[in-house]
């Protein structure tokens, strides 16, 4: 656990007395040690863990702690759904209770309290030169932070970026962060995909317009079910990458997260018995034809679309509400494969995570 | 071979072309946006294309019944599938009944994907014209519409006879395939399997010189 994070008084100065006003209680979680220099999507679930195991500090003689920081500094590399999946858990973490209706991160400990008070959350990003700083930079993740309200330590930089690192990361982004509220934004992703990048994955992955096109279809499938299902005031993130790396086939890795009711609370809109079933078969359910939260004949087609698929492309879904995970691989033989990954926390909203290669 | 119900609507009629342009689709703001490459548009969401049904059932509904609307696509680029499942589904199923059809022209690469994979979810099939591809990559015939959705080779061959004829029987398609070796009764049912599918319409049933009838069938495309 001393790993993972630290619990320290008055910033970094060792503080022996009992923390008061001047010297505030202050938890922070390095994440780079935490997973191992590079934040994937399913490092949330140790990310969760951490913040169950900072909990359950509550627990013993310590007073609640005022200020969660959650270090960046140690990362190299945050994929584009590890990029979503924090942005979102950090908008939820902020201030779980500004608004009752607002979904927050449900945190467990081992007696099952939360936090007596919610904690001031605040970032700290690598800083430049370090190769992620531009990367962050590149992908709106600054401006994100800004715009919602959660502290960060690096001020907006002013820091240009060094046009090599600008011409790298241009070579690879499918899509920066974008919010996802009404139809004209998930339009705009998918002409952003199929318009100015297509010759990107052409490069990379050799995708012809049949290709871009079925992407783009994935794309709008994914990002269209924020504004069907998570709720009327939920936000919504998408982001994409070309990830390339040695001994592996070049890859797309589309990441979405929103921050809504979830998968389940989304079904039992349309299936009253949904309530009561675990998470991890409410995302079974959901990834089949036919099974939508809007009670509507015909409906229930996005998710099933996009599973059927990935086999064309070798591609992996990861799926996440609630405590649980559910990942999709494709088969060789053009079959698929369901993993649950159950997790010791629950989510607010929905993750997706989709990667594709090269069609087969 | 005499025809006994030559009146009968002997062809279909076909209506001035229909353009899916932003003007047709867009009422709120909503649905739309031109790529950033290119004018043409990206069409997301089911809410936009219900919106896109009524419109075009409005327009197949004041067509008189065996008629065909072309819908011109070419200031379409991309397509969901919920855009198009709620555009074009209903509609597509509603065909065999109601007499009025509906063709997808000018379909390029990106949405001939989109609508591929639609009407292969859905069951149904669609002709259209592409703009310079067919499916397959190799040189389409310049004057045969492709159909869209999950029809096997020798049904496409049979479709590709029929447009080349115009109308077709039974008996025409035997004598075109010989090489199928087809009974009557497989060419018959070859006919009616594509009726069912929307892509032939039975216009008439005429009398066979000798005795028995026959039904005559028209493409649409």
């Amino acid at each position: 656990m001393g790993r993972v994070f630290t619990v320290i008084r008055n910033g970094d100065e060792p503080y022996r007395g009992a923390p008061d006003q001047d010297h505030p209680m202050v938890m922070v979680i390095d994440v780079g040690a935490l997973f191992g220099k590079t934040l994937h999507s399913h490092d949330m679930d140790n990310f969760l863990a951490a913040l169950g195991d900072a909990s359950d500090l509550l627990r013993s003689d310590l007073p609640p702690f005022q200020f969660l920081t959650i270090d960046l500094s140690n990362l190299t590399y945050v994929t584009p759904s590890g990029l979503t999946w924090l942005l979102v858990a950090l908008h939820a973490l902020r201030n779980p209770n500004r608004r009752k209706q607002e979904p927050s991160i449900d945190i467990p400990t081992s007696e099952g309290r939360q936090p007596a008070t919610n904690p001031t959350v605040r970032v700290i990003p690598p800083g430049p030169p370090h190769q992620l700083h531009y990367w962050l930079k590149w992908m709106g993740f600054f401006e994100f932070v800004e715009e919602h309200g959660i502290a960060c330590d690096w001020e907006k930089p002013k820091v240009a970026l060094p046009p090599d690192a600008e011409r790298r990361l241009k070579s690879q982004t499918v899509l920066v962060l974008t919010e996802l509220r009404t139809g004209v934004d998930v339009a705009r992703v998918v002409r952003e995909v199929t318009g100015s990048v297509a010759t990107l994955l052409q490069n990379h992955l050799g995708y012809t317009g049949y290709d871009v096109a079925i992407l783009g279809m994935m794309l709008s499938e994914a990002c269209h079910n924020i504004l069907d299902h998570a709720g009327e005031d939920a936000c919504g993130l998408v982001a994409a990458q070309v990830i390339r790396r040695s001994k592996q086939l070049p890859y797309v890795q589309i990441g979405v997260a929103d921050n809504g009711i979830g998968i389940r609370s989304s079904l039992s809109r349309a299936h009253p018995d949904a309530s009561t079933w675990p998470h991890e078969q409410a995302i079974r359910e959901a990834l089949k034809r036919g099974v939508s939260g809007v009670p509507e004949e015909d409906r229930g087609l996005g998710l099933w679309s996009i599973v059927d698929k990935i086999t064309d492309y070798q591609g992996t879904l990861h799926l996440r509400s609630g405590d649980a995970r559910v990942r999709v691989k494709a088969r060789e033989d053009g079959s698929v494969d369901y993993n649950v990954y159950p997790s010791h926390a629950s989510v607010p909203g929905t993750m997706l995570c989709l990667t594709l290669r090269k069609r087969t | 071979m005499k025809t006994i119900d030559a009146q009968k609507g002997s062809a279909l009629f076909r209506s001035a072309p229909l353009l899916l342009d932003r003007d047709l689709v867009l009422s709120d703001g909503q649905p739309l946006v031109s790529g950033s490459t290119s004018d043409r548009l990206i069409l997301v969401g089911r809410r936009e294309g219900k919106r896109l049904a009524a419109t075009l059932t409005q327009r197949m509904e004041a067509l008189p019944r065996r008629s065909v609307l072309p819908i011109d696509c070419r200031q379409v680029h991309i397509m969901d599938i919920s855009f198009g499942d709620d555009a074009f589904t209903r509609l597509a199923r509603g065909r065999k009944d109601d007499g009025r059809f509906f063709v997808l022209e000018n379909v390029g690469e990106e949405l001939e994907a989109n609508l591929d994979t639609l009407t292969k979810i859905r069951g149904f099939c669609c002709p259209c014209w592409l703009s310079d591809r067919n499916p397959s990559g190799g040189a389409a015939p310049a004057n045969l519409p492709t159909i869209l959705g999950d029809l096997g080779q020798e049904m496409r061959d049979t479709y590709g006879v029929a447009w080349q004829r115009g109308r077709i029987t039974a008996r025409d398609l035997i004598e075109e395939m010989p090489g199928a070796k087809l009974t009557i009764a497989a060419a018959s049912n070859r006919l009616n399997r594509l009726a069912d599918e929307g892509v032939l319409v039975a216009l008439e049933v005429e009398a066979i010189e000798g005795g028995g009838r026959q039904k005559v069938y028209a493409p649409i495309g």
